[in-house]
């Protein structure tokens, strides 16, 4: 009896091993490194971000993989803090046999992570907002040393802020107040809207800054109210989004309010509640794609690609998404196209002429580890819980 | 000269002494040895940032243990090391030495600004005033963008050298970080074997009482909050260079008050404790990473029943545990002998 139960382990021990092993399912799976904000200050975003890839994945290998290989994601947090990015950027190359980066979230992390993933010779896919990660030189006194090895997949903020001052330029409005939070974010919207307005004839004629975890704007609001102006811009994330647009109905001010590209998500109406109402907002199209014209050529994709989040994850995604989504599709492209070596995979995405995303249409090249343009970009107003296309 | 000795060696039983070269010795060939069994770059990586997290450490343990007073601000002076040596290296072109003395001595004499006013006050004053001085430095290396490169960060900072050996690697950064631990460590002990020691042990016991002894209380404890900041200025010098990017949110309020937890779990008044907090509560937030985004909730727990069930600190706790079962077997055999 005894012997048996033995025998029986023994069976069960191997059988197990057998399950884990390669042998079972054919080929070793082929390893990208996620690396995302989980936890800390950004974890909305970070979560949001990592489920986009999770689609990505599952997507591919429901296609049986890449050439018969199963594609895997090891992920790690940064904690959205820069040491513990590079940390988790080390770990991940030690332990694991990884092709490719995907992430992190935050410009800071990213900016940590960047000289290390040059160093290490690893393409890194970051879906960090600040274009500081792609323009800034590696070595102070050599301004050619830009990241060779470092691709971004948000549109730049510039772009983001040169489509609302479009837009607010074909609607007639010319005084414009503009509030920030007083961080790396807003103060990068700050000197993007000292260029991008006066291109499109508007004038900033307040400027308003507030702590990221202040709990009331009206003192700001009042004082650009004050100024007459016909247009708000508030570049801020996070629960400060619902408070400006609570305060905003507060004070009963007029002039329509605007927010920044990360606000079209799920989150907004969570801290806006009926006061989101009416906020316009530049977007990835991902959170409006049944309102897309059938011209649209990323229409049927970007459906595709909700219905299966829906699916998954049984909400709707928001703006972020996209970022991740498309990060994940042109790293596994690049794969598929070179096999699964890090500088051929470098190049193939450097490479990426008229990928169709979700956010966007990406022709990278190598002045241009971006390959969006503003053309990308569309306006969306906040509309019963949900948002509308604008024109 | 004779009586000096004397009491040196009552004040300090040579068993002691032997037991701390004892230790050192050990600490010296564990440094040497590590990296032949670790190779992995992560396992470095984490060993560096135990180094870098241990020096601040027992600088504040000298701060906390010794002179009783707190400070939630020592990610400040981590920070001003750190953008001191940044700023200096990167846009003023100073060589990387010179602009790490730079670095401590400045942050020093910050910290005695701070401390000069607010230690001269009985009661809690210091940690009220380095909240606040921590704050406010984290807002500088945001806004001062002209010279710390604002919330984007510093980039290009080189790594340190010594003639032709550059410590741009985990491995040499490892030698080098752990090389300053050392001597942080050395100088700790011996400081708190002299008089000064004596002094600070005495202050800790009974400000009172020290005071009527004649002890310049309120001067000791500025020294001694002086000196912790220039452990944490080295420390943010040798992060600065090792990781060659700096920006305002590692130095953030979470900073401060990791530091002192790591005090509190090694062990307040515990110099080999200092390295235990560091060491221990470093890993533990990166082993509980298996527990995906619950290592945050599994962290808070683990923290709560360290405090709940060691609040003198794990080694401390060891410590008088020992010496409890030592008493009380002495006692019984006493009891037994005198029975008997």
């Amino acid at each position: 009896m005894k012997g048996k139960s033995l025998v029986m382990a023994v069976i069960c021990v191997a059988v197990c091993f057998m399950m884990g092993s390669p042998l079972c399912f054919g080929a070793e799976p082929i390893k990208i490194g996620g690396i995302f904000a989980l936890t800390g200050r950004a974890a909305h975003i970070g979560t949001s971000q990592r489920d986009a890839v999770l689609i990505a994945i599952d997507e591919v290998n429901d296609k049986g993989g890449i050439n018969g290989r199963k594609l895997e994601m090891v992920m790690e947090d940064t904690e959205s803090n820069p040491t513990k990015a590079v940390m988790a950027l080390k770990k991940i190359l030690e332990a694991e046999d990884v092709v490719a980066i995907i992430g992190p979230t935050l410009t800071g992390t990213a900016m940590a992570m960047r000289g290390f993933i040059e160093k290490e010779k690893i393409p890194a896919f970051m879906h960090s907002g600040g274009d500081v990660i792609l323009k800034a030189p590696l070595k102070k006194d050599d301004p050619t040393s830009l990241p060779k090895w470092t691709f971004k997949s948000p549109y730049k903020a510039a772009d983001a802020m040169g489509k609302i001052c479009q837009y607010m330029n074909k609607h007639d409005i010319k005084k414009i107040g503009f509030l920030y939070s007083n961080e790396g974010f807003g103060k990068d919207g700050l000197r993007n809207v000292k260029v991008q307005a006066p291109k499109y004839g508007v004038e900033v004629v307040a400027q308003e800054a507030f702590a990221p975890k202040d709990v009331d704007m009206t003192a700001q609001l009042t004082r650009i109210n004050a100024k007459g102006v016909d247009g708000v811009i508030a570049w801020t994330v996070g629960p400060a989004m619902g408070i400006i647009a609570k305060n905003v109905k507060q004070l009963g001010i007029k002039a329509p309010l605007f927010e920044c590209h990360g606000a079209g998500d799920p989150v907004f109406w969570k801290v806006a509640g009926e006061s989101g109402e009416g906020v316009m907002m530049p977007s990835t199209k991902i959170v409006v794609a049944d309102q897309l014209p059938d011209s649209d050529v990323q229409k049927k994709k970007i459906q595709a690609y909700v219905k299966a989040y829906r699916k998954k994850f049984e909400h709707e995604p928001g703006t972020m998404v996209a970022y991740g989504a498309d990060a994940a599709f042109i790293v596994v492209d690049a794969i598929k196209s070179v096999g699964p070596d890090r500088a051929k995979i470098r190049d193939a995405i450097e490479n990426t002429k008229g990928y169709v995303g979700m956010s966007g249409i990406y022709n990278i090249s190598p002045d241009d580890h971006n390959g969006l343009s503003m053309k990308d970009i569309v306006m969306i107003k906040a509309t019963k819980g949900g948002w509308k296309l604008l024109d | 000269m004779e009586n000096r000795k004397e009491y040196e060696e009552v004040s300090m039983p040579r068993s002691l002494r032997h037991k701390d070269v004892i230790c050192f010795a050990i600490l010296a060939v564990v440094i040497t040895l590590i990296p032949v069994f670790v190779e992995s770059k992560y396992h470095l990586i984490v060993l560096n940032i135990i180094g870098l997290n241990t020096i601040v450490v027992v600088g504040l343990n000298l701060l906390i243990g010794f002179a009783g007073q707190i400070s939630l601000g020592h990610a400040a002076f981590y920070g001003l090391g750190s953008y001191f040596s940044g700023i200096l290296t990167v846009n003023y072109g100073f060589p990387h030495w010179p602009a790490m003395v730079v670095a401590m001595v400045t942050t020093g004499g910050i910290a005695y600004l701070i401390g000069y006013p607010a230690l001269k006050l009985r009661g809690h004053y210091l940690v009220m005033a380095t909240l606040g001085f921590g704050i406010i430095i984290n807002i500088l290396m945001g806004e001062l963008e002209q010279f710390t490169g604002g919330h984007d960060g510093l980039i290009g900072i080189p790594p340190l050298s010594i003639g032709s050996l550059t410590f741009d690697n985990d491995l040499k950064s490892f030698y080098l970080i752990w090389t300053f631990v050392f001597f942080c460590m050395l100088a700790a002990r011996n400081l708190l074997r002299s008089r000064v020691g004596r002094a600070l042990r005495a202050i800790h016991g009974s400000e009172v009482a020290a005071n009527s002894l004649g002890v310049n209380t309120a001067s000791y404890k500025v020294k001694v909050f002086v000196l912790s900041a220039m452990f944490a200025s080295v420390s943010g010098s040798l992060y600065a260079h090792y990781i060659t990017f700096i920006s305002p949110s590692t130095y953030d309020f979470y900073y401060s008050i990791q530091v002192v937890t790591m005090v509190i779990v090694g062990g307040m008044g515990s110099l080999w404790g200092s390295l235990f907090g560091a060491a221990v509560l470093s890993l533990i937030s990166e082993a509980l990473h298996v527990a995906k985004q619950y290592h945050v909730i599994a962290y808070g727990v683990f923290l709560s029943l360290m405090l709940i069930f060691l609040p003198e600190g794990v080694l401390v706790s060891i410590h008088h545990f020992y010496q409890n079962r030592k008493l009380k077997k002495l006692l019984a055999a006493e009891k037994g002998g005198l029975t008997g």
